[in-house]
């Protein structure tokens, strides 16, 4: 796991083999499996359409997590490798109910003109945009939790960085006209539920919000058509916010004069009402509030935990740091269980809401056990904690990180 | 070398097929298909229960990777599925064998 392509190699060759002998292909099944580091963390690796094989934690509805050696292949994550998540029975929406023929977005409600778009049309009719920003699910890294909660039971792998290309909401929104009681907007797509009973996968933002010139509709990722399971053909990104606002296949936006009241909204997805969305483990919290912005959270990518150094040998810590949209200003780690820290050097900025790289300098002195922590801070002063909070959900982690390696 | 070079020239080409297979059928939407579920519930009394009430709406992996629940977090959570997702039963009237059989096979 520590880099990807032993790990490709040897699919690549069970794969080719098995073709060789005539068999049926195997790129339906699971041909490794990892062990995420917690209580029940098995999990196949399964090669999905469009994707290299990623860590299966459901089948249906997919959620996929990206290996965490990929966040060392670069600081944008590739769109084969990018994590899926889905909530209903009906998801992915087959892709003929997305194609051009078919697929329209449709605005209306508290609006002066109810719009329709084709994706030709929407992408002819505004300024195109394209921002590099995170998408993590509010549920990224749930199976570190002390004690352990329910929901999905991803390690770190549930987050990636892309190049999002598309218009913006606020330009389609101007053009559709808000009346004057617009309260909110209220996003729904082409994923369904099976049955009736089953509330639909709906989000809303404040209109304030939508009126914000980062937040677009995006057709393309990394230079590509959205991937089938990351949204195909449209998707609401809202940087700096967790994946559960960004809906995928959107083909409506709906303009509410009152406050949405919608099961994805509340009572899921929300957090305790304070300052770091944390109560005592094992309570239940007085008032929630709809999870929202990304805390600081920070990486190290190029050390495996568990992982052997040499005595006296140069090398180079690196990684990736990154916040709500406020700009990640400086990463620091420390070999001392938190007595000292050095800064890092950061690599290219490519905007505030990207994942930024980080570099360090590192040559081990003594022989033995040491963790290696790393700690992002933000411009508005927001960092890390270095003991984990906790919350029912498992929403939101973002403790100072610790890489265990051995020095010989 | 003489065994061993067809062996290559067999395995290269199965492994050419292989990643023009693989490119070809990535591009080809109407070819797309999603990879089968393989995650069975533990064998035991009460898992036919769990197949005809809980696996319409989720493969069995929404079970199995959940920690290990208290018997009060499964029953909350099958009472959750109806009273919030709308599983079609009624969780009061459900054979109590069904949370027996998950605090058992996936419980603590």
């Amino acid at each position: 796991m520590n880099t990807n392509s032993p790990l490709s190699r040897r699919n690549f060759l069970v794969r080719g083999t098995v073709l060789a002998a005539g068999l049926p292909t195997l790129s339906s099944l699971a041909e490794e499996t990892v062990s995420l580091p917690f209580e029940n963390g098995e999990r196949p690796l399964v090669k999905y359409p469009q994707k290299r094989p990623l860590i299966r934690l459901t089948s249906r509805p997919p959620q996929l997590e990206t290996p965490f050696s990929v966040f060392n292949e670069g600081v944008l994550t590739p769109n084969d490798a990018f994590f899926v998540r889905y909530h209903l029975a009906g998801s992915p929406p087959s892709m003929e109910q997305l194609g051009a023929d078919k697929f329209q977005l449709n605005i209306k409600g508290a609006v002066t003109t109810p719009l329709s778009f084709s994706l030709e049309e929407l992408k002819k009719s505004f300024e195109t945009v394209e921002i590099v920003a995170v998408n993590q699910c509010s549920g990224n890294s749930r199976g570190f939790f002390k004690p352990r909660v329910q929901g999905g039971q991803s390690a770190n792998g549930a987050m990636g960085n892309a190049k999002w290309k598309g218009v913006r909401l606020k330009d389609v929104l101007a053009k559709a006209g808000l009346a004057a009681n617009a309260k909110q907007a209220v996003f729904n797509g082409l994923d369904k539920p099976l049955l009736p009973g089953t509330p639909d996968f709906v989000k809303a933002i404040d209109i304030d919000q939508a009126a914000e010139p980062d937040l677009l509709l995006a057709y393309e990722m990394n230079g590509e058509p959205l991937p089938w399971l990351n949204g195909f053909p449209l998707r609401l990104v809202m940087p700096g916010h967790y994946g559960t606002y960004w809906v995928k296949h959107l083909n409506e936006i709906l303009i509410t004069d009152d406050q949405f009241k919608g099961f994805w909204m509340d009572p899921a997805y929300r957090i305790p009402d304070d300052a770091c969305a944390a109560i005592e483990p094992g309570t239940k919290p007085k008032h929630t509030i709809p999870i929202s912005r990304f805390n600081v959270r920070s990486f190290l990518t190029s050390v495996e935990d568990g992982a052997s150094l040499k005595r006296d040998r140069a090398t180079t810590l690196r990684g990736i740091a990154f916040d709500g949209g406020y700009g990640i200003t400086e990463v620091a780690v420390s070999d001392d269980d938190g007595r000292t820290w050095r800064s890092a050097e950061l690599g290219k900025d490519l905007g505030k809401y990207s994942f930024r790289e980080w570099m360090l300098p590192f040559k081990p002195a003594r022989v033995g056990k040491l963790a290696l922590r790393v700690r992002a801070t933000n411009r508005l002063g927001q960092s890390q904690p270095m003991e984990p909070l906790w919350n029912p959900s498992g929403y939101m982690r973002n403790v100072v990180e610790s890489t265990t390696v051995t020095i010989a | 070398m003489k065994t061993r070079l067809p062996l290559l020239a067999i395995v290269a080409s199965g492994l050419l097929w292989g990643i023009i297979r693989i490119n070809a059928a990535d591009k080809a939407w109407d070819s797309w298909k999603l990879p089968a579920e393989e995650t069975r519930l533990k064998p035991g009394a009460g898992s036919e229960l769990v197949k005809a009430n809980c696996l319409l709406c989720h493969s069995t992996d929404y079970i199995s990777t959940q920690p290990p629940l208290t018997r009060d977090q499964w029953k909350a959570t099958v009472l959750k599925m109806q009273q919030k997702f709308g599983a079609p039963y009624n969780a009061e009237k459900l054979d109590p064998q069904l949370v027996e059989y998950l605090v058992k096979s996936y419980g603590k």
